[in-house]
C-alpha cells in the first residue's frame, strides 16, 4: 500500500470508517508493482525528451574538457592550453548549452500537463538538468576564451610537479598526522571542559566558559603565533613548529569540540541524569555510565567534521615555517611554488585535501543517515 | 527543637551507627516505633510558586500510600523530595528515624536503599534491559559481574520479561520499558519504591500489565508510595490514601472509607471529576 493510502486509512480508522477496498473485497490490495516496467509505462515522450536533452548536455558540459584533454594528453602545459582554447571544445559546449536550453524549455512547457507522477518528474529532472547544463557550459566556454595557454603553463603545468610526488604523499602523511594528534588531544581537553561548563556551579562554569570565549573570540593564526613566537621569546620555549602546530590546533580544537559536546550533554533528557542519582550513582558515575555516552554517539558527526576543519587548518603551519621533512600538503605546495614558480602544485594540494576530507565527508554523512534512521541511536 | 527529639529518641531506642554486628544506616532495620520515611513540614517553592505547603507525612514499613490529588497539586514534588531528587525549601525529611534533609548525609548511600519509578521510564536508552539493571548494582552496591547478571535476571523474571534481557529500550513497549524501570529499581532490593505516576504515559492498553507487577509487589508486602491516577489500583492496593491539593494534604486514611465516604469538599469534587 502507498504511504498516503495507509495515511487515509488510519485516518478512517480513527473516524470508524472502513476503507472501501476493505469493504468492498474483505482483503488488503496486492502493492502496486513497482519496478522497470512500471516506469516505462509510466513515462511520456514529452518528458523523456526533456530529460534525454539536459542529462546529455549536462554530461558534454562537465566531460568535454576532461574528455579532450586526455585525448590530447596533460604532460605538455601548451598542449593542454590550447586543448582548452580548441574549437573542438567551443563546439561541444555550445551543443552542450543549447541542448540544455532545449530541455529547459520542453521541460518547463510540458511538466504540468504530465499525467503520470514519474512522467512529471521526468520532464522536472530535464528542465533542471539543462538549466545546470546551461551555467556550467556557460561558465567554461567563458573561461576557456581567455588566455589558455598562459594559465595552463601556471595552473595546469604537471612538468614541475610530478617530480614532487613522494613530498605530496609524505605532506599528506604529516597533515592527516598532525589533525589526528590535535583531534585526539582536542577531544579529551573539549570533553573536560564541556563537563565543567554543564556545572550547576557558576564558579565551576566560569572558567570552562572564559576559555571558550577566548579561544573562539580570536583568530587560530594570532594564537599560533602566541603560542610559538610568543612562548619562544617570552618563556624561552623552543618547540618545533610541528609541535607548535599540534598545542595550538589542540588548544583551538578543545574549545570547538567542548561546545559541541556542551550541546550533546544538554540535549541528554533530565530523567536520565535523575534516573541514575535516583539509583545512588555519584554524580561523575552518572555522567560517565550513563550521560557521557550517550552525549558522545550524539556529537559523532559534528566531530567528525571539526576533525575535517583540523585537517585544513594544518596548512597554517606554513606560518610558522618547517623543516623539509615535516612539511605537510600545503607547505609542499608553498616551497614547490617558491623554488619553480608553478602555481600548479597548489592545484595538486587542493587534490590532496580532498583526498582526504572527501571520504572523510561520505563518512559523516553515512553516520548521520544511519543515526537518524535510530538503529544505531539506540544501540 | 522537633527534629533533634526525633533523631534523639531512636537513638535512644539502642540504634547507633557503626554498632558492631548491625549493618550501618542507611542499611539494615530501624528500631521498632521508627518510621521507614517521615516528612515532617515540608515546603517548597518553585519561583513564586509554593508547591507544597507544610506536609507532614508519615510511611511505615510495610505500608502501600497512595498520593492522588489533582494535576499540579504536588504530589509528584512531594515524592520526588522522599530521596530528595528534590530539595525542599524548608522541613525535615527522615530515613529509617535519621534527618536525611540534613547536608552531611551521603544521599547516594540513601538513595541506594529507595527506588523510584518514574513516569517517562527513564531507561538508559544505550544499554539492554539486563545493563540498565546491573549497572547500579555493580557501581553502588559494588557486586561482581555474575551476581549482578543474576540478581537482575531474577528481576526480569520476576516482571515477566526473561525473554527481553538483552532488548535495547527502544525496541520495547511502554509497558515494557517501565516494567524493567520497576525490576532496575527492585533488584536494588531497597526498603521502599517510590512511585511517580508510572502509568501515565502509558497507552491505555499497556496500563494493565505495569499495575499487574505493582499488585505482585504489594502482595509480597513491599513498602511503596505510589503517586497515581488510578482510582480503582489506589482503592484495591493502597493500605492508606492521601488526598492533595494546592500542596497540602487535605484528607488521608483508608482507602475505602476515603474514596467511598469523603469528607472534605475538595475530594468530593476530585472524585466527581475523575470517576
Amino acid at each position: 500500500m502507498s504511504r498516503s493510502a495507509r495515511e487515509s486509512a488510519s485516518i478512517g480508522r480513527l473516524l470508524g470508517i472502513r476503507s472501501d477496498r476493505a469493504r468492498l473485497t474483505g482483503a488488503a490490495p496486492p502493492p502496486p508493482e513497482l519496478g522497470l516496467a512500471r516506469l516505462i509505462e509510466d513515462s511520456r515522450p514529452a518528458a523523456l525528451v526533456s530529460l534525454t536533452l539536459g542529462g546529455v548536455a549536462l554530461a558534454v558540459a562537465v566531460l568535454a574538457p576532461f574528455v579532450l584533454l586526455a585525448l590530447n594528453g596533460l604532460s605538455d602545459y601548451e598542449v593542454v592550453g590550447e586543448t582548452l582554447e580548441s574549437p573542438e571544445l567551443r563546439a561541444a559546449l555550445v551543443v552542450a548549452v543549447i541542448a540544455g536550453g532545449a530541455a529547459v524549455v520542453v521541460g518547463l512547457a510540458t511538466y504540468r500537463r504530465m499525467d503520470t507522477r514519474v512522467a512529471r518528474n521526468e520532464a522536472i529532472s530535464g528542465l533542471i538538468l539543462g538549466a545546470q547544463a546551461v551555467v556550467v557550459g556557460a561558465a567554461v566556454l567563458g573561461f576557456t576564451s581567455g588566455d589558455m595557454v598562459t594559465f595552463a603553463r601556471h595552473f595546469l603545468n604537471l612538468d614541475d610537479v610530478t617530480g614532487q610526488t613522494d613530498a605530496f604523499l609524505q605532506g599528506m602523511w604529516n597533515t592527516v598526522l598532525l589533525a589526528s594528534i590535535s583531534a585526539v588531544a582536542g577531544i579529551l581537553l573539549g570533553l573536560m571542559i564541556a563537563v565543567f561548563a554543564v556545572s550547576q556551579r557558576a564558579i565551576v562554569r566560569a572558567p570552562a566558559r572564559i576559555y571558550v570565549n577566548l579561544i573562539r573570540g580570536t583568530p587560530l593564526l594570532l594564537q599560533l603565533a602566541v603560542i610559538y613566537f610568543g612562548l619562544a621569546l617570552g618563556l624561552a620555549i623552543n618547540w618545533t613548529p610541528f609541535v607548535a602546530l599540534i598545542v595550538g590546533l589542540s588548544l583551538n580544537a578543545g574549545a570547538y569540540t567542548a561546545e559541541i559536546f556542551r550541546a550533546g550533554l544538554q540535549s541528554i533528557e533530565r530523567g536520565q541524569l535523575e534516573a541514575a542519582r535516583g539509583l545512588g550513582l555519584t554524580y561523575f558515575a552518572s555522567m560517565r555510565f550513563v550521560v557521557v555516552p550517550q552525549a558522545v554517539r550524539r556529537v559523532i558527526p559534528p566531530l567528525m567534521n571539526e576533525y575535517i576543519i583540523l585537517i585544513k587548518d594544518t596548512s597554517l603551519i606554513a606560518f610558522l615555517g618547517v623543516a623539509l621533512a615535516e612539511r605537510d600538503i600545503f607547505t609542499v605546495a608553498t616551497t614547490g611554488y617558491a623554488q619553480y614558480f608553478n602555481a600548479t602544485f597548489y592545484v595538486a594540494s587542493g587534490l590532496g585535501y580532498l583526498a582526504i576530507t572527501l571520504p572523510l565527508i561520505a563518512a559523516v554523512s553515512l553516520l548521520e543517515k544511519r543515526l537518524r534512521s535510530g538503529l544505531v541511536a539506540v544501540g | 527543637m522537633n527534629d533533634a527529639d526525633d533523631t534523639g529518641s531512636a537513638r535512644a531506642n539502642g540504634w547507633r551507627r557503626g554498632r558492631r554486628g548491625a549493618e550501618r544506616w542507611p542499611g539494615g532495620t530501624a528500631p521498632d516505633g521508627v518510621p521507614l520515611i517521615e516528612l515532617q513540614a515540608i515546603h517548597k517553592w518553585f519561583g513564586p510558586l509554593h508547591v507544597l505547603q507544610g506536609i507532614d507525612l508519615v510511611c511505615e514499613r510495610g505500608d502501600v500510600v497512595a498520593i492522588i490529588g489533582p494535576s499540579g497539586s504536588g504530589k509528584s514534588t512531594l515524592l520526588r523530595c522522599m530521596n530528595l531528587l528534590e530539595l525542599p525549601a524548608s522541613g525535615t525529611v527522615l530515613f529509617k528515624g535519621r534527618e536525611i534533609s540534613d547536608v552531611r548525609v551521603n544521599l547516594n548511600h540513601v538513595r541506594a536503599h529507595i527506588g523510584i519509578v518514574f513516569q517517562a521510564y527513564n531507561l538508559f536508552p544505550h544499554r539492554t534491559a539486563l545493563d540498565n539493571i546491573t549497572l547500579a548494582l555493580r557501581q553502588v552496591l559494588k557486586l561482581s559481574a555474575a551476581e549482578a547478571r543474576e540478581r537482575a535476571l531474577t528481576g526480569l523474571r520476576h516482571v515477566g520479561l526473561s525473554d527481553k534481557v538483552d532488548a535495547y529500550p527502544g525496541r520495547m513497549s511502554g509497558g515494557q520499558q517501565q516494567r524493567v524501570a520497576i525490576a532496575r529499581a527492585l533488584a536494588m532490593q531497597p526498603d521502599v519504591i517510590l512511585f511517580d505516576e508510572v502509568t501515565s504515559a502509558l497507552d491505555p492498553e499497556l496500563v494493565g500489565e505495569v499495575l499487574e507487577v505493582m499488585r505482585a509487589l504489594a502482595r509480597e508486602n513491599r513498602t511503596m508510595v505510589v503517586v497515581t491516577h488510578e482510582m480503582s489500583f489506589a482503592r484495591e492496593v493502597a493500605s492508606r490514601l492521601v488526598f492533595m491539593d494546592e500542596g497540602a494534604v487535605i484528607e488521608e486514611g483508608d482507602p475505602r472509607t476515603l474514596l467511598s465516604n469523603p469528607k472534605s469538599e475538595r475530594l468530593k469534587r476530585f472524585l466527581a471529576d475523575v470517576l
